[in-house]
């Protein structure tokens, strides 16, 4: 079959032994500024943009593919080990995953968002492979409208994250959407609550906020004088997963990848979208649902595998479109465009060794970082055995380092300082920041979508019931939002049943 | 011990990819590295032109080039930021057209544009293509306006943002054929093309490097390139000034100086970039990427620029382009 | 009358006050109309909701009881953002060795044992591999010692 020749070439290509060598830096690399906060895949693709103007074309897209996902893998890692969420696609791991280290299970957190990235990486390559050009087509049914409901889509099932109080979400919700709407408004140009202040003037970043409402927070809660004099129990429960953990792994990493697949193809915040939609899920389906939030295990697979199989098929717009849909692709199409490859639909036909090959060096490069982190999950284990004492300045050092890195702006650093005490307010409020930052990072997607569709239709508002796209959208977010509130009251009850006398 | 040994090996790794040139002090100038500032992410065509001199520019100046991206405001944090830095010749800064028609558009800027900054030189200019949707009859931009003409505001365009060169010269077309179109703005190229292309939004001007492969597959209809004459990547597609005389809006990126730094450290400079501009490298990946390089002297972007800020303050004026 | 959910009033109050400064704030953008919305609208919108939101949270707690009042650990809370601030303040002045030196030693008194000795010489060691890492490795833009003495 045409096919497979096409794959087994790209194969052949990917296993040359310097696109071997380029995957490896480049995944490595990846891990690296993953794991550092702050310094993220933007940056550090941009950085080595120069370089790869004297690679083969192919090499230099291996290579900043491989610090792509390699990133997304990282920041995973912090998310799990210190509560750092370092790209937006991460956030949703802190929930489950901080938890399961707190308890002592760092080893098999890691492990399992190891093993189902690399199912879904897998998964997800294939699925490029075989339905790449038509799968495309799809990014392209959805306009300003369905955008909007996709993302209202997006705020219910933030709220449906809630573990406390429905009331406190939905008014996280709120706040995370007002905080996204300082700074420049895309559509007149005006500048919003910047406060006088020049620096807001691009809006609030996203690495600050994360950063002060989790990990900050978290360190200044380590810190108080009742809390147990060890974060994290002296004795680690093992490294490997045991059987419990595949078992209810297993069905999670599945529908995991295939939320992510498909959100993936969704220019703007896929990966982010498909962390938290696959977590959505397997909140509903599981029998248990009180178990998330305290470290279920389920928590890390499912929107782990989501993210890193969004991560892959967010390919499929830059390489038979020419559309990137974030901006470490824009960058790679930028380099593309260097080597005199304009990204677009001719790229499939005229350069196949570049598109089938970049396409199966994700499988190459996903082994690699498998084989990479698995046993650095035993260093990172016993970093977190380091005296806490010696561990939370480092830490600091790191978050300002990296927050400074980003715009070389020092108020950047004063509002990591403000949010840093914001989340400790939060959670002595019992208030949660992860439905903020998801309302935060899709609010300026929804309200540009909103004004655009709005002016597209003439004001007529009716357009977002007339398109049957957006239309389906919002009958599943009202659906969930019903699921939601009606037993909210009855769940309540029930938990209060179950840990009755 | 092992997290050690890990240590040192990303460190190695990092360093045998990173580091980009040996610095050697020779004269008084340039004595230390050389900052170049860009208001813009990294990735945009101003990014990317500023990373394609990088190397050049450290070999001819004996000093390693540092890039540092301060986005924001419509590129205003950087620009003061430029404004603000020590007027010695070792930090200078890319601007766009955005330069002087933020002069235009905003009544308070943290800084005066023609005293503050200094010309070094334009280094690229890049065309704004005007596209449609292959779905609509338009086939040229008498048909757009009459169209528009027929039905006022049923023509919506899309551009890359607010107070770009696109977006002026859309309202400059406006101005000169007395129609009224609805601008959607987009954050960038990328999101832009995604709705042309899938027909959410019919009618467009982006720049042409992003633009012209959906023109090649035939998913976008050119209708005219709105630079100064024709595109010699696109010498079949007509340029908006063929209709309207004396019509310019394309982009260009050009490299200023702190407004205190000596003229002569400025020709230096201009020397120096002009050099590294000339290199094989940089022109072969100029043209790939639909630049054409210019390099004018010091004083004539100077000339240019005061022409540009002018052009920008009438338009502003006349088709009442606000920016609250 | 005491409020029988004093976490909820807090959270309540706290929400509320944001919701109004953002109302002010925003009170001179444009708000335009539904089909060409201003810069105002969203934002103002949003800014009711959540007064709103946080209204009904400050009446529940008011009403109904809820989570008792926790004890906020001011000295650590205190210590870390202002050597978090600090840093910031410091870096562009005094360059990046000294901004470490002061987030390590400050932030080090928020903790609980502790041990001048060794957190300097965390902080020593740390600056110097900052400067390593981020500085002369990643090509970071940041000043590494005062300006006029690098």
């Amino acid at each position: 079959m045409e096919l497979f020749g096409n794959f087994a070439g790209g194969l052949a290509v990917a296993l040359e032994p310097m696109n071997l060598f380029y995957c490896l830096i480049g995944v490595l690399v990846g891990t690296l500024v993953g794991v550092l906060p702050g310094i993220g895949p933007v940056a550090t693709v941009a950085m080595l943009l120069p370089v790869t103007f004297y690679l083969p074309a192919v090499s230099a897209l291996i290579m900043l593919a491989g610090i792509y996902y390699g990133a997304q893998y990282g920041s995973s890692t912090t998310a799990i080990l210190v509560n750092l969420p370092g790209e937006n696609s991460s956030i949703i791991t802190c929930l489950d995953g901080y938890q399961m280290a707190r308890a002592g299970r760092a080893g098999p957190a890691l492990a399992v968002a190891a093993l189902g990235s690399l199912f879904a990486g897998i998964v997800a390559t294939f699925f490029i492979a075989l339905f790449a050009p038509p799968l495309a087509e799809i990014g392209l049914m959805f306009g300003p409208a369905e955008y909007f409901s996709l993302m209202l889509l997006g705020l219910v099932a933030a709220v449906v994250l809630a573990q406390e109080s429905l009331l406190g979400a939905l008014a996280m919700v709120a706040l995370g959407l007002l905080l996204s709407m300082i700074g420049t408004d895309i559509d007149s140009g005006v500048v919003r609550m910047n406060f006088g202040l020049v620096d807001l003037n691009d809006g609030i970043g996203f690495v600050p906020l994360a950063m002060g409402l989790f990990a900050v927070a978290e360190v200044i809660r380590n810190l108080e004088p009742k809390a147990p004099v060890a974060v994290l129990p002296e004795r680690i429960a093992g490294l490997w997963p045991s059987r419990e953990d595949f078992r209810r792994s297993f069905p999670a990493v599945l529908r995991g990848t295939a939320i992510g697949s498909f959100l993936g193809l969704l220019p703007g915040g896929g990966a982010m979208l498909a962390s938290f939609a696959a977590y959505t899920l397997e909140k509903r389906v599981s029998g248990e649902p009180a178990r998330f939030g305290t470290g279920a295990v389920e928590g890390v697979a499912a929107p782990e595998s989501a993210n890193n199989a969004a991560a892959q098929t967010s390919f499929i717009p830059l390489l038979t479109l020419g559309i990137p849909s974030n901006a470490v692709i824009a960058l790679m199409a930028g380099a593309m465009m260097i080597h005199g490859i304009q990204p677009g639909p001719q790229v499939m036909t005229k350069n196949p060794d570049l598109f089938w090959g970049v396409i199966a060096s994700m499988l190459v490069g996903n082994a690699m970082l498998v084989l990479i982190n698995l046993p650095l999950i035993g260093i990172w284990v016993r970093l977190l055995r380091a005296p806490y004492r010696l561990f939370y300045p480092v830490l600091l050092v790191f978050c300002c380092i990296g927050v400074y890195s980003l715009n070389g702006s020092a108020v950047d650093l004063v509002l990591l300082m403000l949010f840093g005490i914001m989340g400790y307010g939060f959670l002595k409020w019992g208030l949660e920041a992860a439905p903020l930052l998801l309302a935060f990072v899709l609010g300026p997607l929804m309200e540009e979508n909103l004004r655009r569709a709005m002016l597209l239709a003439n004001g007529d508002s009716t357009t977002f019931l007339i398109r049957p796209i957006s239309l389906a959208l919002l009958l599943l977010a009202a659906l969930l939002l019903i699921v939601v509130l009606l037993p909210a009251l009855g769940r309540l009850r029930a938990a209060a049943f179950k840990e009755g006398p | 011990m092992l997290v050690k040994s890990l240590r040192a090996a990303c460190l190695a790794v990092l360093f045998g990819v990173l580091l980009v040139g040996t610095a050697f002090a020779q004269a008084a100038w340039p004595s230390k590295p050389i900052k170049i500032i860009v208001p813009w992410p990294p990735g945009g065509a101003a990014d990317l032109t500023c990373r394609l001199l990088q190397v050049p520019l450290a070999e001819i100046l004996g000093q390693t080039v540092v890039i540092e991206n301060k986005s924001g405001g419509g590129g205003i944090v950087g620009t003061e930021a430029l404004v603000r830095s020590p007027a010695d010749g070792h930090t200078i800064g890319m601007v766009i057209s955005s330069h002087a028609s933020n002069m235009a558009l905003h009544s308070k800027l943290p800084y005066d544009t023609l005293n503050d900054t200094k010309p070094i030189t334009i280094v690229t200019r890049s065309p704004n293509i005007l596209v449609v949707h292959p779905s609509t009859p338009y086939r040229s931009l008498a048909d757009i306006v009459e169209a528009a003409k027929s039905k006022p505001g049923s023509i919506h365009y899309a551009t890359s943002g607010n107070g770009t060169a696109q977006h002026f010269g859309a309202e400059h077309i406006k101005l000169w054929a007395r129609i009224d179109m609805v601008h959607v703005p987009y954050r960038g190229a990328g999101p832009a093309l995604n709705d042309l292309v899938g027909g959410q939004v019919l009618v467009g001007i982006l720049n042409i490097a992003s633009t012209w492969p959906h023109v090649q597959s035939g998913r976008l209809r050119p209708i005219a390139v709105t630079g100064r004459d024709r595109s010699p990547n696109a010498p079949d597609v007509p340029a908006v000034s063929e209709t309207i005389t004396g019509f310019d809006f394309g982009e260009w990126f050009a490299l200023m100086a702190p407004g205190r730094v000596p003229d002569e450290i400025v020709e230096r400079l201009y020397a120096a970039i002009a050099k590294a501009a000339k290199t094989p490298e940089f022109q072969a990946r100029a043209l790939e990427t639909g630049m054409e390089v210019v390099l004018n002297t010091p004083a004539a972007f100077r000339t240019m620029l005061d022409g540009e800020v002018k052009k920008f303050a009438d338009l502003v004026r006349e088709a009442n382009i606000k920016i609250e | 009358m005491t409020p029988k959910g004093p976490t909820d009033v807090l959270a309540g109050g706290f929400l509320m006050a944001v919701a109004v400064v953002a109302l002010v704030a925003t009170s001179d953008l444009r708000m335009g109309t539904a089909m060409r919305m201003g810069p105002g609208y969203m934002p103002t919108a949003l800014g009711w909701i959540l007064l709103g939101f946080g209204f009904v949270l400050l009446l529940r707690g008011c009403l109904r009881p809820g989570r008792a009042l926790a004890a906020w650990a001011v000295r650590p809370l205190l210590l870390v953002s202002v050597a978090v601030g600090l840093f910031g303040l410091l870096l562009e002045r005094l360059g990046l060795v000294a901004a470490i030196l002061a987030l390590v030693l400050i932030a080090a008194l928020g903790g609980r044992d502790r041990r001048p000795a060794e957190s300097l010489l965390l902080a020593l060691g740390l600056a110097f591999f900052a400067v390593l890492l981020f500085v002369k490795g990643l090509g970071l833009a940041m000043p590494i010692w005062p300006e006029g003495l690098g």
